[in-house]
C-alpha cells in the first residue's frame, strides 16, 4: 500500500476527501498513488504539508520506481555480455535509462528504496571512467559502494582470484561489478557467486554497459537505431568495446560496417552480420554514425602497424574522410582519446559533430538502469 | 573366469587373439611362462588345459598386446600432486597399457643421466606399468644447447624430444638430427611454431574472437611441419611428429613420406573426437596444447586414421589439478587426462568409421614398438608377455569417480563408449583385473 494511503487510512479520512484539500481531482490523486505520475513541485508541497512530513516526495520516486512494467523483460541474474541477449531485453535497459534521465533532470531525489543494498566495484585493470561512472551510479540509487582497487601486482598471479571472490561473496553484496583483463573472468565469477555479476569489460571479450551507452546516445540523437547505418573504426582485433557494440547493435536492427587495417581486424565478426572493410572511403559511405575506437599505446610498436602517423593517415577520422559519410554523421568515441592518432584533436572537440562527452554523461544513467534490472532480477529470485 | 593354481603360469583360453604384427587374428589359446609367451596358436588348449597353470577363461573377448603409449606425461619429478608414478600405472594399467614413455618437461626436466635414474628407480619400486622415459633434446628445454644424446641413451632414454615445445632456432634443430643420427635415436616434436602460437590458448579463428581469447592459427602447426621436414630430408634422420591437429599437416607428412623420408606421425583421442566448440564458455578442461581444432580438422584427422596416414594414437595424457584449472581460460593449465578413455574413444575408429580392430590395435601396440625398438608390443613366443584383455562390444559409460588418475581433467565424463579392459599383464603378471570380470 502507498504510504500516502496508510495515512489517508489512519487519520480516517478518504481519497476524496485528501483530494479535495489539495485542489486536485480524485483521479489525479489515484494515478499518483498507482505511480502513474509523480506530482509537481506545488502538491508535492501541499502532501507533505497536509501530512506533517509523514508522507514525503521519495514515496513517490519508490512507487516510480516499482512500476515493474519496464524491468520484467530483462531476464537475466547477470549482465555479462550483450551475446544472447534479446532485442526487447536491450530496449528495456535503454528505456529505463531514458527514463532516470527524465527524473534526474527534473530534480535529484534521494531515494530510499535501494537503502542497505551493497555494489562491489572489483576492478583488477586499471580504469577512471567506467569505475567512476558505476560508483555515482550506484550513489545515485542510495546505494554503498564499496571499492576494491588490486594492485597490479596480484592480477598477474591471478590464483587468488577465485578466493577474493568468495571472500566478497561471503559479505553477500548485492552486486558485484568486475573488470578483468582475462576473457571469461565475470562469468567465472557469477558461477561461483550468489550476487548479481556486472562485466566492466572481460579482456578482449566484452564491455557490455559500454555499448548499451553508446546505443543510448545515438537512439536519443537519431531516435532510432533500427535501420541506421553505424561504422566502428579502429583496433577491432583487441576491442571488447566493438564486440559488444557490433552484437547490440546488430540485433536493434542496425546496419554495421567495420574498418580497420587487416592487421587490427578480427576473424569471424562478419558472422554477426557485420561488413568488413579496410578503407574509409568505402566503409563509410552513406554511415549516420562513425564510431572510433581507441589505439592502444603497445599496439603502436611491433608487427600491427608500422606507426601513429602512418596510422593516423590512413585510419584517423578528421573533417577529410569524415565527408565520406552523411552530412549529418556524428562521431562517438569510448574515451580515454589519443588526439591526432585515431581523431583529428579539433574534430574531437566539435561538440556539434560529437557525441563524446555526452557518452560519459549517459553512463551513469545506463548503469544506473542496469542496477535497477537486476535488483529487481535479485528480489524476484528471493 | 578365473581358476587359480600357479602365478607363474598363465593359460588364455577361448580367446580371440590379435597381433597386429603379424596379422594373426583368430580364436585360439595362449599361454606365459614367468616372463614370456610361451606359446600361442588356434587349436592350443582346445581339448585340455595344463594343471599347473592359472587358467582365464576369455569368452572370445579380444586377447591384443599392451598399448604403448606414446606420449604421457606422469607427474614425476616436479608435480607429484598432479600425479605421481604410482597413480599413473595405475591408470595406466586400468587402461590397458603396459608400456608408455613419459615426456621430458618435468621439473627438473629430464635432461640428465640422474633424472633418468630417478624415474627408473620410481618405475621399479611402483611395478606396474613399463616407463621408458624421453629426454629432452636440448638442455633445460632451451633450445640451445644439445643433451648428451649418447649418454641418455645408454642411461635408458627411449627417444629425444622437447615434449609440447619446438627447436625455435633452425641451426639447432638441424644439428639435433644430425647429432642424432649417429646413434640412430628417433627426435620427437610437437609441431607449433612458436611465434605465432605465442600467447595462444585455443583454436585461432572466429570462435577465439567471439570469446576474447589468444589463438593459435592451423598455420602454427603446418609452417613447423613443413621446416622440419626440410631439415629431415637435409640430414637423413628419423623423426616423428606427434599431436598431429590439422588437414594441412597430414598432406604435408604425407608427400614427405612419399619421398621415402624416415618420418612418422601420431594423434591424441581428443583431436579426432572434439572441436574448439568444446571450450564452450571458457571451459578450461578444453585448454589443450595443441589446441582442440575446427570441425573440418577433426574429420580430417579421423579419416587420416582411418585412411592409415596417421600411424599411432597416443593418449597424450597430462594430469592436471584442481587449483591448475579452475582459473580465467588464459591462466589454467593445458591438458587432459588421456590414458583411461584411449580406447573407448579410439573404438569409435572401429565401431563407426568402419576401421578393421587389428588395424586400431596396430595403431596402440605394434607402430609405437617399432618406432621405439620394443620387443614389445607383439604375440611371438619368447617376446615378453605385456598383454591386455579387452570387451569391445559391452556399453559402459566413462565414469570420472572411477578413474585412477590423481587428477579428473577429463572431457569425457559420462561419455557412452564401448571398449573394457578386462584384464592387464606385463611381464607374465597379472596387474589389473576388471571388478566384475574376476569371478
Amino acid at each position: 500500500m502507498h504510504a500516502l494511503d496508510k495515512w489517508i487510512k489512519e487519520n480516517a479520512l478518504s481519497r476524496k476527501i485528501f483530494a479535495n484539500k489539495l485542489k486536485i481531482s480524485v483521479a489525479s490523486l489515484s494515478r499518483y498513488l498507482a505511480g502513474n505520475r509523480i506530482p509537481k513541485q506545488s502538491i508535492m508541497e501541499k502532501i507533505v504539508f497536509h501530512t506533517d512530513g509523514k508522507v514525503n516526495p521519495s514515496n513517490f520516486y519508490i512507487i516510480k520506481n516499482n512500476n515493474t512494467v519496464s524491468f520484467n523483460k530483462y531476464k537475466n541474474d547477470h549482465l555479462l555480455g550483450i551475446e544472447n541477449l534479446k532485442e526487447d531485453e536491450i530496449s528495456s535497459l535503454l528505456n529505463r535509462a531514458d527514463e532516470i534521465i527524465k527524473e534526474n533532470r527534473l530534480e535529484p531525489s534521494s531515494n530510499q528504496k535501494y537503502r542497505g543494498k551493497t555494489l562491489v566495484n572489483l576492478f583488477f585493470e586499471d580504469s577512471t571512467r567506467t569505475k567512476t561512472s558505476f560508483e555515482l551510479a550506484a550513489k545515485r540509487l542510495g546505494i554503498d559502494v564499496i571499492n576494491m582497487q588490486i594492485e597490479t601486482s596480484s592480477i598477474r598471479k591471478g590464483e587468488s582470484l577465485l578466493d577474493t571472490a568468495m571472500t566478497l561473496n561471503a559479505m553477500q553484496p548485492d552486486i558485484l561489478v568486475i573488470r578483468h583483463s582475462l576473457s571469461g573472468t565475470p562469468h567465472l565469477l557469477a558461477n561461483k557467486v550468489n550476487c548479481a555479476v556486472i562485466n566492466a569489460g572481460d579482456g578482449q571479450h566484452e564491455h557490455p554497459t559500454q555499448a548499451l551507452l553508446d546505443a543510448l546516445a545515438i537512439r536519443r540523437r537519431k531516435n532510432r537505431l533500427e535501420g541506421l547505418k553505424i561504422a566502428i573504426c579502429g583496433d577491432i582485433a583487441h576491442s571488447r568495446v566493438a564486440r559488444s557494440n557490433i552484437k547490440l547493435l546488430i540485433t536493434m536492427g542496425a546496419t554495421v560496417n567495420l574498418i580497420a587495417p587487416s592487421t587490427l581486424m578480427a576473424e569471424g565478426l562478419s558472422d554477426y552480420g557485420a561488413n568488413i572493410y579496410n578503407n574509409f572511403k568505402e566503409g563509410l559511405s552513406n554511415v549516420d554514425i562513425v564510431m572510433i575506437l581507441r589505439l592502444q599505446r603497445e599496439r603502436m610498436q611491433g608487427s600491427y602497424i608500422p606507426s601513429a602517423k602512418e596510422y593516423f593517415k590512413f585510419y584517423g577520422l578528421d573533417r577529410e574522410k569524415l565527408n565520406f559519410a552523411k552530412n549529418d554523421a556524428l562521431v562517438m568515441h569510448p574515451g580515454p582519446i589519443n588526439r591526432g592518432v585515431e581523431i583529428d584533436s579539433e574534430l574531437a572537440d566539435d561538440i556539434n559533430r560529437t557525441l563524446i562527452l555526452e557518452q560519459v554523461e549517459l553512463g551513469v544513467a545506463i548503469r544506473m538502469s542496469v542496477i535497477e534490472h537486476l535488483l529487481y532480477n535479485l528480489e524476484l529470485k528471493k | 573366469m578365473i581358476k587359480s593354481k600357479s602365478k607363474n603360469k598363465i593359460v588364455f583360453k577361448n580367446a580371440r587373439i590379435i597381433d597386429p604384427c603379424t596379422g594373426f587374428d583368430d580364436l585360439g589359446g595362449l599361454v606365459t611362462e614367468d616372463k614370456v609367451i610361451k606359446d600361442f596358436g588356434k587349436n592350443l588348449f582346445k581339448d585340455h588345459t595344463p594343471d599347473d597353470a592359472l587358467i582365464i577363461d576369455c569368452q572370445n573377448h579380444i586377447l591384443c598386446p599392451g598399448f604403448i603409449d606414446l606420449n604421457a606425461n606422469i607427474g614425476e619429478p616436479g608435480e607429484e600432486f598432479k600425479e605421481n608414478i604410482n597413480t599413473a600405472s595405475d591408470a595406466a594399467l586400468a587402461s590397458g597399457i603396459t608400456s608408455i614413455v613419459c615426456m621430458p618437461n618435468t621439473n627438473p626436466v629430464i635432461d640428465q643421466i640422474p633424472i633418468i635414474q630417478y624415474i627408473e628407480k620410481r618405475a621399479r619400486e611402483t611395478n606396474g606399468v613399463k616407463i621408458y622415459p624421453a629426454a629432452s633434446i636440448t638442455k633445460n628445454l632451451e633450445g640451445k644447447q644439445l643433451t648428451e644424446m649418447g649418454l641418455l641413451l645408454e642411461a635408458g632414454a627411449i627417444l629425444f624430444s622437447e615434449a609440447n615445445k619446438v627447436i625455435s632456432n633452425t641451426k639447432v634443430m638441424k644439428q639435433a638430427l644430425t647429432y642424432a643420427k649417429n646413434f640412430n635415436a628417433t627426435i620427437m616434436i610437437s609441431p607449433q611454431d612458436p611465434d605465432l602460437s605465442k600467447n595462444g590458448v585455443m583454436n585461432g579463428g572466429a570462435l577465439a574472437n567471439k570469446l576474447g581469447l589468444p589463438g593459435i592459427p592451423k598455420v602454427a602447426e603446418i609452417i613447423q611441419i613443413e621446416r622440419d621436414i626440410r631439415l629431415l630430408e637435409s640430414t637423413g634422420s628419423k623423426l616423428h611428429f606427434f599431436n598431429i591437429t590439422t588437414n594441412e599437416a597430414i598432406i604435408a607428412i604425407e608427400n614427405a613420406k612419399k619421398k621415402g623420408l624416415n618420418l612418422t606421425c601420431s594423434t591424441a583421442p581428443h583431436y579426432f573426437t572434439l572441436d574448439e566448440t568444446a571450450v564452450d564458455e571458457w571451459r578450461t578442461f578444453a585448454k589443450v596444447f595443441p589446441p582442440l581444432r575446427n570441425k573440418k580438422d577433426k574429420k580430417a584427422i579421423y579419416d587420416a586414421l582411418i585412411k592409415d596416414k596417421i600411424d599411432i594414437i597416443s593418449s597424450h595424457h597430462s594430469p592436471q589439478d584442481q587449483d591448475s584449472k579452475r582459473l580465467p581460460f588464459e591462466q589454467a593449465e593445458f591438458g587432459i587426462i588421456g590414458f583411461e578413455t584411449l580406447l573407448p574413444i579410439s573404438l569409435d575408429l572401429h565401431i563407426n568409421g568402419k576401421m578393421k580392430i587389428i588395424k586400431l590395435i596396430d595403431k596402440l601396440t605394434n607402430q609405437p614398438a617399432k618406432l621405439l625398438n620394443l620387443n614389445t608390443g607383439k604375440i611371438a613366443i619368447n617376446s615378453p608377455a605385456d598383454l591386455t584383455l579387452i570387451d569391445i562390444k559391452t556399453s559402459n559409460v566413462l565414469n570420472l569417480e572411477n578413474m585412477n588418475s590423481k587428477s579428473n581433467n577429463s572431457l569425457f565424463d559420462e561419455y557412452e563408449a564401448k571398449g573394457k579392459i578386462l584384464c592387464t599383464i606385463v611381464d607374465g603378471r597379472i596387474v589389473y583385473t576388471d571388478q566384475k570380470f574376476n569371478l
